[in-house]
């Protein structure tokens, strides 16, 4: 007997995989903008001692034909796993900008399509490190979310606007990344290649670490792969955003071409300021093209006896 | 008798051309365009199908969306829309045992996220689009795809969870 553990009451899918149509979703959304008040900027920059504060406006604009509620708070910038620049949950207590910036209100209401200033000051604190600080202001509705009528896995959508704020604190600036737990493996590869032995592929995996206080807005790296002096193959990487402390990791699958054994350096080089390096070598084998060439002789010999003997006892 | 239609042409000549003269004492046009700056839309809510278990996880996956950033900033500084859900949860707010998995849609030319183009898990934030800087202003949607596989152990009930979307 089957256990029927129904996640919901319906009949949607039974079946392995239903895609499509099945779920219902409401348009529109929140529809709140949010920019500096000062026309020429897109995003809040600032330069600040320790110490120092500095304050700002913001539109917090309504788009909507309705009235809607708005809650403001700020937020620590974080990274995806591949280096976007994102603005930190709720969840995540703010310890940098985000613990900074605070906006004069917390929760207004605006009428339809009403565009309402709000100031925003910025406090650095005193003994704060020199370096670069991102985080943003962010604009969410602060209606309840509408209830019920899912008969399966009901998402609600909060859809955020954020205002990044940068800020840099003088003194002493360093980029210095550090490339750790660099590896390279040979990766199969298929026909008269692969029945050698010989690997289609390298693939070389690192992890890119911020030891500095400058932060990069897109930071990019090169892999080379190469022998005898020569590089063989190269590929660009695109590290994305790379906050102070921050880390990246990434994989290159590097082509291999050329029929015999040999050696292989993979290098690779962060665009950072200084430029980080890292290199390891890896061994195309030769075992298995070896083992073929000898089973190969070997044939050959035993041929060569065989054929050795039968002309023997002809004579 | 004659100059009743040429008093009428006269008349309907001026008024014809006076707007035009009076447009001609200051030919520049001042219009005032006042946007959002940065801006996201997309569904409030997004209902996954039921699933009956037997024994076995079943997968549900649907299209979501679209969801659309909206940038109106002269000087295009470049932007990101980012995903991210917790596990959906139970009336009791028991987490079930597997998070929703964003598949990336087609987004506008050179508007994808920077991620390799696989399925990825929403538990930790995920790039639905993102624009340089240079790119991105106006209206730009993506149309991604949400999957969730419910463990074959998963207690009975209706589900919640919030899906996160960051623009900034």
């Amino acid at each position: 007997m089957s256990r029927a553990l129904v996640v919901a009451a319906g009949l949607a899918a039974a079946a392995g995989l239903a895609a499509g149509g099945a779920q219902a979703q409401a348009a529109d959304g929140a529809l709140v903008g949010l920019r500096p008040a000062d026309p020429a900027s897109s995003w809040l920059v600032l330069r600040l001692a320790p110490g120092e504060q500095a304050r700002h406006d913001v539109l917090v604009v309504n788009l909507t034909d309705r009235p809607q509620r708005v809650r403001l708070s700020a937020a620590d910038a974080v990274t995806t796993a591949e280096g976007v620049f994102t603005l930190a949950g709720d969840a995540e207590r703010p310890r940098g900008v985000g613990a900074w910036a605070a906006p004069d209100v917390q929760r207004l209401e605006l009428a339809p399509r009403e565009q309402r200033r709000v100031g925003v000051t910025v406090r650095e604190p005193a003994g704060t490190p020199p370096g670069d600080y991102a985080g943003g202001l962010v604009a969410q509705p602060d209606a309840p979310a509408r209830e019920g009528g899912s008969e399966g896995v009901a998402v609600r959508v909060l859809e955020r606007v954020g205002l990044r704020v940068y800020v840099t604190v003088p003194g002493r600036r360093d980029g210095t990344v550090a490339v750790e737990g660099l590896t390279a493996r040979t990766r199969g590869a298929g026909g008269a290649r692969g029945a050698l032995g010989l690997p289609g592929a390298i693939e070389a995996r690192f992890r890119v670490v911020h030891r500095g206080n400058v932060g990069y807005a897109r930071l990019g790296a090169r892999v080379e792969l190469a022998a005898g002096g020569a590089v063989r193959a190269s590929r660009a990487v695109d590290l994305g955003t790379l906050l102070p402390g921050g880390a990246r990791d990434a994989a290159v699958s590097l082509p291999v071409d050329g029929w015999r054994p040999r050696g292989y350096q993979v290098r690779v080089v962060v665009g950072a300021t200084p430029e980080a390096r890292a290199q390891t070598a890896v061994e195309v084998g030769a075992g298995r093209m070896l083992g073929a060439g000898g089973i190969a002789l070997g044939l050959v010999g035993v041929g060569g006896v065989g054929l050795w003997r039968r002309i023997r006892r002809a004579g | 008798m004659r100059a009743e239609p040429l008093a009428a042409l006269a008349a309907v000549a001026f008024l014809a051309l006076a707007p035009a003269a009076a447009a001609g004492d200051d030919a520049g046009l001042a219009l005032q365009v006042s946007g959002g700056g940065l801006s996201a839309s997309g569904p409030d809510r997004i209902d996954l199908p039921a699933v009956r278990l037997s024994g076995r996880p079943v997968t549900v996956e649907v299209p979501v969306g679209p969801f659309a950033v909206t940038d109106t900033r002269s000087d295009a500084p470049g932007w990101s829309l980012v995903a991210r859900a917790e596990p959906p949860s139970d009336a009791l707010g028991r987490p079930m045992a597997a998070g929703l998995v964003l598949v990336p849609g087609d987004a506008p030319a050179g508007l994808g996220p920077a991620a390799t183009g696989g399925a990825a898990g929403l538990d930790t934030p995920r790039a639905l689009m993102r624009a340089q800087p240079g790119r991105g202003t106006g209206v730009s949607a993506v149309r991604p795809r949400l999957r969730l596989t419910v463990p074959a152990d998963t207690a009975s009930g209706p589900y919640t969870t919030t899906l996160v979307v960051t623009v900034s």
